[in-house]
C-alpha cells in the first residue's frame, strides 16, 4: 500500500516538477521542488515564464518540441499538442485544427533565423491538460487580435472546445 | 453499544497512562446532540471578493469563488461554464455571468447566455440569451461591463472580428450588436450611462454613444493616445470619475479621459526611475493595477523585457493618487491580479503560482491578514 502511495506521490511530483521545469529556469525549478517537498502538500503549480521573456537562447532544451522552452513556443499559451497525442504540426486524433490563429515571431537558435509561427488551437475535445505553457514574446492585448493569446482560437469553429495548440512555421524572415 | 463502551474505556485508560493533563474521560464520553441539517441561507461577509477561475485543465467547467475579504474564509462558489466572464451589479446583490454551454458538456449545440445569480445567496435567478459571437477569453476585467445606471450590460464579442452585444437589463434581452473593429474592452463612462469607451489597435480610443434601443447612436475616434507596438497598454485600467488610468508594458501610467465628445490624453508619467527602467522593472499580470483609499497599486517585476508582461509580481508599488508620488513598495506575493476592498482598507493579490488570495490590511502599516488557496487558475478580482 505504502509503495503504491509512494509511486502515486512520485508520479504527482514528477508531473508537477516537469510542469514547473518547463515554465521556469532550471535553477528556479530546483527551488520549487524544495518548496513542494517542504510544504508536503501538492499545490497547483501554474506555468509562468519567470525569465522576463529573454530565456530562450539560454534554456537547455530549445529543440525538444515536448518542452515549453522549445523555440517555436515563444508566444504560445496553452497545452502543447506534442504532449497530447499530436505533433508540432498535427492535432491529436479526434480534434480539429482551428480555422483562425494567432502568430508569433520566434528565433530558431540553430540557424539564427526568425520564423513566423502560426499557433493553431486544436478543437472539439476536452482540454488536454498536459504541458501547459505560457510564453508571450511579441504578444499584445486583443486590440491587436492576431497576436493575442488569451482567447480561445477555436472561436470560429463549429465545435469550439479548446484541446491543445500546435506551432506551425508559415514564413521566414 | 458494547463496542462503543469498550472503545471509550480504552480511550480513558490510554489517557490515564499517558498522563494527559486536563483531558477528562467524562468529557470525552459525553454524547453528541442530534443535529438538524440546514441550507445556509446567504453570505454575511461585509467585504466579499469574487474570483473568476477559468479552470483551464477542464475548461468547460469554470467557477467564480467567493471569499470573505476580511478573514479569507471561503464562502461559496458559482459555476461559470466555458470561459465565463463575470460582473457584479452596482449594489453588489447580483452577479452577471456571460458564458457558453454545450448541451453535451464539451460538444453538441452551443448556447450563449448571461446568467444572473444572487450574489449573496448564490442562487440562480434568471438568464438572457445572447449572441454566440461572445468572446471566449481568459477572465479579464472590462470584457463584461455595466453602465453606471445599471441598465446596459455590454458583452465583448470576438469571431475574431470584434463587436459588443448590448443587453438591456430592464427588458432582460439582448437588444443590439455594435461593431468595434480593431478595438477591445468596454469602459463605461460613469457620468454618462449611455456611453462607453474602448482601446484600439492603432493606438486610439473610441467612445460609442448608445441610443435608447441599445444601438450605436454615435461614435468618435481619438487622436493617437498610446503606442501598441512599443509601449502597449494593459487593458485593465481603473477610473477616477470618467478618467481611466492604464499602465503600459514598459512602466508608464497613461490616463485617458472619456468624459468629452472624444477620448483624450489626461496625463502620462513614468512609474519607474531611470535606474529602475534599466533594471527592467515593469508592470505585469492580468489585472496589474488597483485603486482604492487614495492609493494606486501596480504589480511589478524586475528583469522584464519583451514578452514579460504576464510575469507575476515581485513587488507591489504604491502611489499616492493626489501627489502622484510613489509612497511605498510591498511584497509582490507572486501576484498576477490585484484589487482593493471598496473602502480601500484591504489590498487583495492573487498569487498565481500558489493559486491563492493574499489579503493585506493597508489601512495603516501594511500587514498580511490572511492567505487562502482558491481554485486552479484565478486571474481576476472583483469586490462588492
Amino acid at each position: 500500500m505504502f509503495q503504491i502511495i509512494e509511486q502515486w506521490i512520485d508520479r504527482m511530483a514528477e508531473r508537477r516538477v516537469r510542469a514547473t521545469a518547463q515554465s521556469t529556469s532550471r535553477r528556479s525549478a530546483v527551488a520549487k521542488i524544495g518548496t513542494l517537498m517542504v510544504g508536503g502538500a501538492v499545490l497547483p503549480m501554474l506555468p509562468f515564464d519567470r525569465s522576463g521573456g529573454e530565456a530562450h537562447a539560454a534554456l537547455p532544451a530549445p529543440q525538444d518540441p515536448t518542452k515549453c522552452e522549445y523555440w517555436r513556443n515563444c508566444a504560445l499559451d496553452g497545452f502543447l499538442c506534442t504532449c497530447c497525442g499530436g505533433s508540432i504540426t498535427s492535432c491529436p486524433p479526434g480534434a480539429e485544427a482551428s480555422k483562425v490563429t494567432w502568430v508569433g515571431t520566434c528565433k530558431n537558435p540553430k540557424d539564427g533565423r526568425d520564423y513566423l509561427v502560426s499557433y493553431n488551437d486544436c478543437c472539439g475535445k476536452v482540454a488536454c491538460g498536459r504541458c501547459l505553457c505560457n510564453y508571450n514574446q511579441g504578444e499584445r492585448p486583443a486590440y491587436r487580435m492576431g497576436i493575442h493569446n488569451d482567447i480561445n482560437w477555436c472561436m470560429a469553429d463549429k465545435q469550439t472546445m479548446y484541446h491543445c495548440t500546435v506551432s506551425v512555421i508559415v514564413g521566414v524572415n | 453499544m458494547r463496542f462503543h463502551d469498550r472503545a471509550i474505556g480504552a480511550g480513558c485508560l490510554g489517557a490515564a497512562l499517558a498522563i494527559v493533563g486536563g483531558i477528562s474521560c467524562q468529557t470525552a464520553s459525553a454524547q453528541l446532540p442530534v443535529e438538524q441539517l440546514t441550507n445556509k441561507p446567504a453570505i454575511t461577509a461585509k467585504n466579499r471578493v469574487y474570483i473568476p477561475d477559468i479552470a483551464i485543465m477542464h475548461i468547460a467547467d469554470g467557477k467564480v469563488h467567493v471569499i470573505d475579504g476580511d478573514t479569507g474564509n471561503y464562502e461559496g462558489v458559482i459555476g461559470s461554464g466555458f470561459t465565463g466572464q463575470s460582473k457584479l451589479s452596482k449594489d453588489g446583490k447580483d452577479l452577471f455571468i456571460a458564458t457558453t454551454y454545450y448541451d453535451r458538456g464539451q460538444r453538441g449545440n452551443r448556447s450563449d447566455i448571461v446568467e444572473v445569480w444572487d450574489a449573496e445567496t448564490l442562487h440562480f435567478k434568471y438568464e438572457i440569451a445572447i449572441s454566440d459571437k461572445r468572446a471566449m477569453a481568459l477572465n479579464y476585467k472590462w470584457l463584461l461591463s455595466l453602465s453606471s445606471n445599471g441598465r446596459w450590460l455590454i458583452v465583448q464579442n470576438a469571431t475574431p472580428a470584434t463587436s459588443v452585444t448590448v443587453v438591456d437589463l430592464e427588458k432582460k434581452a439582448a437588444v443590439a450588436e455594435i461593431a468595434m473593429p480593431g478595438c477591445w474592452a468596454i469602459y463605461p463612462v460613469p457620468s454618462q450611462p449611455n456611453k462607453f469607451g474602448s482601446l484600439c489597435g492603432d493606438g486610439t480610443a473610441q467612445i460609442v454613444t448608445l441610443a435608447d434601443d441599445g444601438s450605436a447612436a454615435g461614435r468618435t475616434v481619438s487622436d493617437t493616445l498610446f503606442d501598441p507596438e512599443n509601449d502597449a497598454l494593459f487593458i485593465q485600467g481603473e477610473a477616477t470619475g470618467d478618467t481611466y488610468h492604464f499602465v503600459s508594458f514598459t512602466g508608464n501610467l497613461v490616463s485617458i479621459d472619456f468624459s468629452g465628445d472624444k477620448a483624450k490624453a489626461a496625463g502620462k508619467m513614468s512609474l519607474v526611475t531611470g535606474d529602475e527602467r534599466k533594471k527592467g522593472w515593469r508592470p505585469g499580470g492580468y489585472q496589474p493595477v488597483a485603486l482604492g483609499g487614495g492609493k494606486f497599486y501596480v504589480a511589478m517585476h524586475p528583469g522584464g523585457g519583451e514578452g514579460s508582461h504576464k510575469t507575476p509580481a515581485k513587488e507591489i508599488w504604491v502611489y499616492d493618487v493626489a501627489s502622484k508620488k510613489r509612497v511605498g513598495k510591498m511584497p509582490g506575493h507572486g501576484a498576477t491580479a490585484i484589487g482593493t476592498s471598496s473602502d480601500g482598507t484591504r489590498l487583495y493579490a492573487i498569487d498565481a503560482e500558489k493559486a491563492s488570495l493574499v489579503i493585506t490590511d493597508v489601512a495603516k502599516k501594511p500587514k498580511v491578514r490572511a492567505t487562502v488557496q482558491v481554485g486552479e487558475f484565478p486571474s481576476q478580482i472583483e469586490v462588492n
